[in-house]
């Protein structure tokens, strides 16, 4: 490897004081994460009974059983969505635990008791990556029951890097 | 600074309370030292951030009992309590490097210890008996290294790495002393210790002509520590030269060499005359260059 010149060190130098003056965000974050990972619940459960909505077959909103989370979803009101089955899903967690979850996966799961080829009775509405204490995902309501409210589960996975 | 050490003791005193609030105020008082110390001992910034985050974590598992110990230090200042803290692991951090025989490894010990190794070297030197402590250095280095560090893995954590290393460097500079000088009577003058003859052994058997070395290259990792060494002094005195400018001239040299701004940018975004620019840029290089040489 070759000697850095007078220009290489300067340069090295300048970028070290620059880097001094504040530890990174996403640091700073994991670190504050560290204490709420040890604390805070591995597993979310939102029993939909709970929900309110003036259309309850349109849009539900419930907070887990913790009390740190908030379920919204949503059916997709345009004819392609109602035909599709599709809707939207928001998580949203407290904005005091969000330096606990941020970077988290999250896998959100209806228990399902219709056998075939879902696995182990669970069908997955879905799996993605906290980012700013929210999850925003499309999902298919195909077979969610929004009137008897099936109870909605929520498991965080490890933190993923940006 | 009574402020900020009136912080820093709250922030610990409130960590046995065991809260997310008091994780949050202890996280906010030592993230910048942790981060200061990361960079000072990892050579790249991916390590750096490595380093950080191992940090955090040890500080986390250790919350409970950071309260008590500081009480049992007798340290009164909670800063200093926590950058000696930060130190110990620091300490562990770079014996786990020599015991997983990482790359990086030496170049960690000489930036985390360098201007420590130097100063224990100095007081341990007779008085009056400073010259050749350059080559004294790079002797206890390349006795520190030797063996893939097994002078440093010895550390069984009883005390801190800190005052281990001391003791095994002043043990070495001694060693390095009597090989090139022989035995220095306590009195003897330093004219008298310099100027003594140096003692060699004649016995084969103790000192072989041609030692076997299992290094690939001795030669080559000599030069290569000796560079290391002289690359991290250097570093560290532009980054003293540069801590000692004032914020607004430091903030000129990094629009010219870390943004890459021409003289002209960087005066009309400081609101500045281009001449006096250039003549802030030329005043401070050549003072730089004083410290590179």
């Amino acid at each position: 490897m070759s000697e850095p010149n007078r220009l290489d060190i300067l340069r090295h130098a300048l970028a070290t004081l620059r880097d001094e003056a504040e530890p990174p965000a996403h640091l700073v974050a994991a670190a504050l994460a560290l204490h709420g990972a040890a604390l805070a619940p591995p597993a979310e459960l939102f029993a939909l009974r709970a929900a309110a909505s003036p259309e309850e077959h349109q849009a539900l909103v419930c907070t887990s059983r913790s009390g740190l989370w908030t379920l919204e979803i949503f059916v997709g009101q345009s004819p392609e969505d109602q035909a599709a089955g599709r809707g939207q899903l928001l998580l949203g967690v407290h904005p005091d635990h969000r330096p606990t979850y941020e970077g988290r996966t999250a896998r959100i799961f209806i228990a399902s008791d219709k056998g075939g080829d879902e696995d182990e009775g669970e069908r997955v509405l879905a799996e993605a990556v906290v980012r700013n204490g929210e999850l925003y995902a499309d999902i298919m309501l195909t077979g969610l029951d929004l009137h008897r409210r099936d109870a909605v589960n929520v498991v965080f996975g490890p933190v993923v890097s940006p | 600074m009574r402020e900020e050490d009136s912080a820093a003791s709250y922030a610990i005193a409130a960590l046995p309370g065991d809260t997310a609030a008091a994780w949050q105020g202890f996280v906010s008082l030592a993230s910048r030292p942790v981060w200061a110390a990361s960079l000072r001992a990892a050579p790249r910034r991916p390590q750096a951030e490595a380093l950080f985050s191992h940090l955090m974590a040890r500080l986390h598992e250790e919350r409970l009992s950071l309260a008590p110990r500081w009480a049992a230090s007798g340290l009164r200042d909670a800063m200093a309590f926590l950058v000696r803290e930060i130190d110990l692991h620091v300490g562990h951090w770079l014996v786990g490097l020599f015991r997983a025989e990482a790359p990086e490894a030496a170049d960690a010990l000489v930036r985390v210890f360098q201007a420590d190794v130097k100063a224990w070297l100095r007081r341990a030197a007779p008085a009056g008996c400073l010259a050749g402590l350059e080559d004294r250095e790079q002797d206890v280095y390349a006795a520190l290294l030797a063996d893939k560090g097994r002078r440093i893995t010895a550390y069984q954590g009883a005390a801190p790495f800190r005052a281990f290393l001391r003791t095994v460097v002043v043990n070495l500079a001694a060693e390095s002393a009597r090989r090139e000088h022989g035995r220095i009577r306590p009195g003897a003058s330093a004219k008298a210790a310099a100027g003594r003859p140096r003692l060699v052994s004649l016995n084969d058997d103790d000192h072989p002509l041609d030692p076997a070395d299992d290094r690939d290259d001795p030669e080559a990792a000599l030069l290569a520590l000796e560079a290391m060494l002289t690359r991290t002094a250097r570093e560290e005195a532009v980054l003293a030269a540069l801590r000692q400018l004032p914020p607004d001239i430091r903030r000129v040299l990094e629009a010219r060499f870390l943004d890459g701004l021409k003289p002209r940018e960087i005066a009309e975004r400081s609101g500045r005359e281009v001449k006096e620019i250039y003549r802030i840029l030329e005043r401070t290089l050549a003072h730089l260059k004083l410290v590179l040489v």
